[in-house]
């Protein structure tokens, strides 16, 4: 039983009821959601969900939203090298047209600010919007918050039998110390649609990225979603995404987060009718008081449906890295294949790993298999190389690039792998 | 094929055959739990006032706690005042002297279970304490191990006999307030085996306690403990039944162990307690908290369980790994057929250098089953050098069963190598066919295939539990697939 | 002529080393000189394999007694690495696999490693492919082992004419060969000892360590040192090989007052 908890210090910053947006059903949806989240409250290490999660820095930090108002443009990079293509940038939690790269989309997708299309679109948008995300359990309190405060975000909306070959990118970067922007973004793909879409994640100092994707995906429709988050010490990124994938559908995510005082993806997909495929893919690391807690459940509700989750970490001094997987074969899904797989590397004392790979199964006719592995580089290929004349610490970086490697073949996007590498393994490419 | 011949369906259907009820004179208390009661039971024993405290103690704080209810499985809320918590065959005077002065019906009932108490009878090399409801009925073979310096007694002579003993360890390794069962225990347990291995001595014989709950109504709350000294070695077999009843019963025990410094200490479980029937009714509730403590250096601790029985199984035989270079183990089959749920695992808590631990877990799901293993493997950052090794297999019977898996690995020291591997499997069609056209029965085939799949945790038990285990889980799985 | 000859290569002193509170060196001597090819013989578990460990600096192989010297220098005191770009070569009895790490990437970190500790200029991507598909074609390695990660699902052959491989292409001064013969059919041994024929010269030495005399066909040696729980018994040159062919260990054991268990040794 889990007690509901007080508001605390920087909820209380963030805990003005939702205003009036003017739209019925919006209003209402919101005000639910408002209602769960004073509930529910901030998700703890109380729940089995967030047990490797140090949430303080949520109720600690001076925290506050974004005022709404246009900043001005800042001087930082926005995007990442070798990932062109369009975008839309947000800035300080405001959405950013001067930065933002959106005319020239091909014909059959369309992205729009969030408030814009749920404006136009209210009557469609309403029978997904907020709906993927369910506000159940006892750790809907981060969706839950974000579903009655947010209002920036992409809704994309990609047409049956369209295939956008250049990747689409969010960017979303913070620059203003104590800014707590809340993030919604709602995927449609229809039949045989394709799509790469990435979410990036950047703020200095003291800052709070909370965000959901909600993501639809048509029969046949393939969507590969990467996310990558960047932040210092003081950043807090939570981010969930809640995917639903129709008749031999696919999914792919690819997150890596590199630092950040708490770093937290939740990816869960539900693969409902036979065939869809989901393969969820990552990468953590860090050091110092960094912190990543990687979290995916795979619901199987139909036959022969497939998924893959592979993720490693990296962990220097200090550093925390979690990974929890759930895989659900509902009763009636017969002739899966779930493969789950987590590997860390500890490279220094006082860091630490968790894994959690769990397996829930209600079907017999089914392949499931899942592996986890905690340790350090390998002496005796340590020693290999050394005795080739390559020294200790470059021998070292070529072996956790190596470590990474599988995970990072997987990403669609060179650019955002290398980013990755860089980020988790600096040295040269293996 | 028709279900009649279903192999696995006949598996499902098959009777409990210890579900007899042995029709003794008992004396009981009501239903009801307060501290007369605990009162009650402790002046049954003739304990000291020490004792009384520790468990008045216990029972404050289970009032004060909550039943737990992360463990993956289902039942109704659990009326703890309408159990019994004191049940004994009714015998006019003391504790029967000799085996001579036990009630024949009593010993007859130990020989339907195929346990013959009777010494001249005893399996060769097996020293047994039988438990019956809330007493010990006999311990065989006391004077030999007396003459190596063991003591192996019902807990409660051990209470009067050996007080510094039972006193500097009682509750060191499971605390009183542990957890919500274990407090339970604590408060109320009336029965249990204690055994003492002295420095240097290996024990020549297995030690073993079979467990029967007979009355109704009744919880069974027994306590074992089992210290190994510097480099002693000892055996002991645990083997639990009980009556077929419609109500469901609980079974609420603690086990503790300490290895001192190079000793090893193997403990074996076959758990065939009522498993209720085809529609879940009856059955017991076991509830059970096991834990060792590697206090020294080069010590072990090797847990065996085969858990056929119980309709739902709560239970996670663990290791505290403190000694530099000690070893945990742990190996398991649980079956969970008709409507039985399991959760149940260890955890392997590495504090020592160079610590390892290996855990292998076969799970086996059929009918209406639910099957989980939970682990946790959690290595300190001072655990220089530890290793884990973990395997957990289920193989599913039929599509109305349920396997999951939750472990749980923590690691904060960069020397240790942590691995856990799960698969999830059926027995194929393809593998009966190819036992069929090799002669084998389909019952047979199953029985094999099963076998096949425990053998890891079968060869880890004594040999005399092995062929009891191996027929178990053939009678457990009768009728599991078509 | 050069300074070479004024100084052996390799000389090695009283050597006695523990694994693990064991003993399994007990005073070895040994000198090398540039140009010679020396094998060490002898049954199993004569530690054989750990004189070439040692030798490339591995660690749990504690040195209690004894010295190295190696160009005149304290071998011992260098990390494995500077052994490496010292000219020191071990070829692995058992190469270790490395998953991710491709085969190509990792001999090029080699080769420049040891090229920058010699003063030489690193090679680029191009002139490295060139020079490693020159070497590739002597050895007889196919291409596409390049482009697979380091011995990973390399058959036992393809994992040893990889070690000589990277021999040939980090030019060492010392090679020592580590049963290089292990587990190769008679084409795979022959291309392997053409491979290291074809590196020697008066330059550069070699340390092979074997079990069987076959090898000794191939390569021949130029001296013969017979090892026996952990000490040299007998050396002779190659004609030594002959006898043993013929004769076995047995009598060489005897002779030293060993039996087959060993007792009698100290």
């Amino acid at each position: 039983m889990s007690t509901p908890r007080p508001l605390q210090a920087p909820t209380l910053a963030l805990a003005r009821a939702p205003r009036q947006t003017g739209f019925p059903w919006l209003d209402a949806l919101r005000g639910r959601a408002w209602e769960t989240f004073r509930r529910v409250g901030l998700p703890g290490p109380r729940l089995d969900e967030w047990k490797y999660a140090d949430t303080h820095p949520l109720t600690q930090a001076e925290l506050r939203l974004p005022s709404g108002e246009m900043p001005p443009a800042v001087n930082a990079q926005v995007g990442i090298d070798g990932i062109d293509g369009p975008r839309a940038v947000f800035l300080d939690g405001v959405f950013h047209p001067g930065l933002s790269r959106l005319d020239e989309l091909p014909e059959g997708v369309r992205v729009r600010p969030l408030m814009e299309a749920l404006a136009e679109d209210g009557e469609t948008l309403a029978r997904v919007y907020g709906l993927i995300a369910d506000l159940d359990g006892a750790d809907a309190g981060l969706r839950a918050l974000d579903l009655a405060l947010a209002e920036q975000g992409a809704v994309i909306e990609v047409a049956a039998g369209t295939a956008m070959e250049a990747p689409l990118s969010l960017v979303h970067l913070v620059s203003d110390e104590g800014l707590a922007p809340q993030w919604r973004h709602l995927v449609i793909l229809g039949e045989g649609a394709r799509l790469t879409l990435v979410e990036h994640y950047q703020g200095l100092g003291t800052h709070w990225h909370n965000a959901v994707t909600e993501i639809d995906l048509g029969a046949r429709a393939e969507l590969d979603h990467l996310r990558l988050y960047e932040a210092g010490e003081g950043g807090v990124h939570t981010h969930e995404a809640w995917v639903r994938v129709a008749e031999a559908g696919r999914y792919g995510s690819y997150a890596a987060t590199a630092g950040a005082r708490l770093a937290r993806p939740y990816t869960t997909v539900s693969l409902e009718a036979p065939e869809a495929r989901a393969g969820l893919y990552g990468v953590y690391g860090g050091s110092g008081r960094h912190q990543a807690d990687h979290s995916t459940r795979t619901d199987h509700r139909a036959p022969r449906t497939q998924s893959v989750q592979l993720f490693k970490g990296v962990l220097d001094a200090g550093a925390r890295g979690a990974y929890t997987g759930r895989v659900v074969v509902h009763p009636g899904a017969q002739k899966i294949e779930a493969e789950q797989r987590n590997a860390n590397l500890l490279l220094s004392r006082a860091a630490e790993a968790d894994a959690r790979p769990q397996l829930e199964i209600y079907a017999d006719d089914v392949k499931c298999a899942h592996g986890a592995a905690v340790g350090e580089l390998d002496r005796d290929a340590l020693f290999y190389l050394r005795a080739r004349g390559i020294g200790e610490p470059e021998a070292r970086a070529i072996l956790t690039r190596a470590f990474v490697e599988d995970v990072l073949d997987a990403f669609p996007l060179p650019a955002a792998a290398r980013w990755a590498r860089e980020r988790l393994a600096p040295g040269d490419n293996p | 094929m028709s279900s009649a011949e279903d192999p696995l369906d006949r598996l499902v259907k098959s009777e409990y055959k210890a579900g007899f009820v042995t029709d003794i004179e008992e004396e009981s208390l009501p239903p009801g739990l307060d501290e007369d009661v605990i009162r009650f039971i402790s002046a049954k024993k003739g304990e000291p006032d020490w004792l009384l405290e520790w468990r008045l103690a216990a029972f404050r704080e289970w009032q004060k706690m909550t039943e737990p209810h992360w463990a993956h499985v289902h039942y109704p809320p659990i009326d703890y005042q309408a159990i019994s918590y004191w049940a004994a065959p009714k015998r006019p005077e003391d504790r029967p002297q000799s085996l001579d002065e036990v009630d024949p019906e009593l010993l007859e009932t130990f020989e339907k279970l195929g346990i013959p108490l009777h010494e001249r009878a005893a399996l060769a090399g097996v020293a047994v304490d039988a438990v019956f409801d809330s007493v010990s009925v006999a311990t065989t073979f006391k004077e030999k191990l007396a003459e190596h310096g063991i003591i192996f007694c019902p807990l409660s002579e051990a209470v009067r006999e050996h007080p510094e003993l039972v006193r500097k360890y009682l509750g060191k390794v499971v605390p009183p307030t542990d957890n919500f069962f274990a407090a339970l225990n604590s408060a109320v347990f009336s029965e249990g085996s204690f055994v003492y291995i002295p420095k240097g001595v290996r024990c020549p014989m297995e030690l073993s306690t079979y467990f029967r709950i007979n009355a109704a109504s009744t919880g069974q709350f027994e306590r074992t403990l089992i210290i190994a000294d510097e480099d002693s070695y000892v055996s002991y077999l645990e083997g639990c039944t009980a009556p077929m009843r419609d109500e469901n019963q609980l079974h609420a025990a603690v086990v503790e162990l300490i290895a001192e410094r190079g000793a090893h200490i193997k403990y074996s479980t076959v758990q065939n307690w009522y498993p209720g029937d085809a529609e879940g009714r009856g059955g017991i509730y076991n509830f059970v908290t096991k834990r060792g403590l590697c206090q020294g250096e080069h010590s072990k601790i090797s847990w065996t369980q085969v858990e056929t029985g119980s309709v739902i199984t709560w239970k996670y035989p663990s290791c505290i790994l403190r000694g530099d270079h000690s070893v945990g183990e742990f190996y398991s089959v649980a079956i969970s057929n008709l409507r039985q749920q399991a959760d149940t695992g260890t955890k392997m808590i590495h504090i020592g250098k160079h610590t390892s631990s290996t855990i292998i877990s076969k799970g086996i799901s059929a009918g209406h089953g639910s099957n989980a293993y939970r682990g946790l493997v959690k290595v300190m950052d001072g655990a220089e050098g530890a290793r884990n090794f973990t395997q957990c297999d289920s193989l599913l019977m039929g599509d109305t069963c349920s396997a999951h898996t939750f472990p749980y690995i923590e690691v904060r020291n960069p020397s240790a190598q942590v691995e856990h591997e799960a698969t999830t499997s059926k027995i194929s069609e393809d593998q009966l066919f190819y036992c069929r056209t090799r002669g084998l029965d389909p019952e047979e085939a199953v029985s094999l295939i099963v076998n096949g799949f425990c053998k890891e945790v079968i060869n880890e038990l004594p040999m005399e539990f092995a062929v009891e285990a191996q027929k178990l889980l053939g009678v457990s799985l009768e009728g599991a697939v078509g | 002529m050069s300074a070479n000859e004024k100084q052996p290569l390799l000389v090695i002193e009283d050597l006695w080393v523990q694994v693990e509170d064991k003993t399994i060196l007990k005073g070895i001597d040994l000198t090398v000189n540039y140009g010679e090819v020396h094998a060490i013989m002898g049954p199993n578990g004569s530690g054989k394999s750990t004189l070439a460990n040692v030798l490339a600096g591995r660690e749990g192989y504690e040195v209690t007694r004894g010295k190295v010297t190696y160009k005149g220098r304290d071998l011992l005191a260098m990390p494995p690495e500077e052994r490496a770009r010292e000219g020191i070569f071990l070829a692995f009895q058992y190469p270790v696999e490395i998953p991710g790490v491709n085969n190509i990437y990792f001999l090029k970190a080699a080769v420049n490693a040891v090229r920058k500790h010699r003063g030489l200029p690193e090679l680029d991507a191009m002139d490295f492919l060139e020079l490693v598909k020159e070497k590739m074609a002597q050895m007889k390695v196919r291409e596409e082992m390049l482009y697979r990660a380091v011995n990973e699902g390399f058959s036992g052959g393809e994992k040893k004419r990889n070690e000589i491989l990277q021999m040939a292409l980090l030019e060492p001064t010392l090679a020592i060969l580590d049963e290089i013969d292990s587990g190769l059919d008679i084409d795979a041994l022959r291309d392997v000892a053409d491979g290291v024929n074809a590196l020697r010269g008066p330059d550069r030495s070699f340390i092979m360590v074997t079990h069987y005399q076959r090898l000794l066909h191939y390569i021949e040696p130029d001296h013969i040192h017979v090892l026996a729980y952990g000490e040299v018994i007998r050396s002779g040159d190659r004609t030594l090989a002959h006898e043993l062919e013929e004769r076995g260990y047995g009598w060489l054991l005897e002779e030293a007052g060993m039996d087959a268990q060993g007792a009698g040794a100290p």
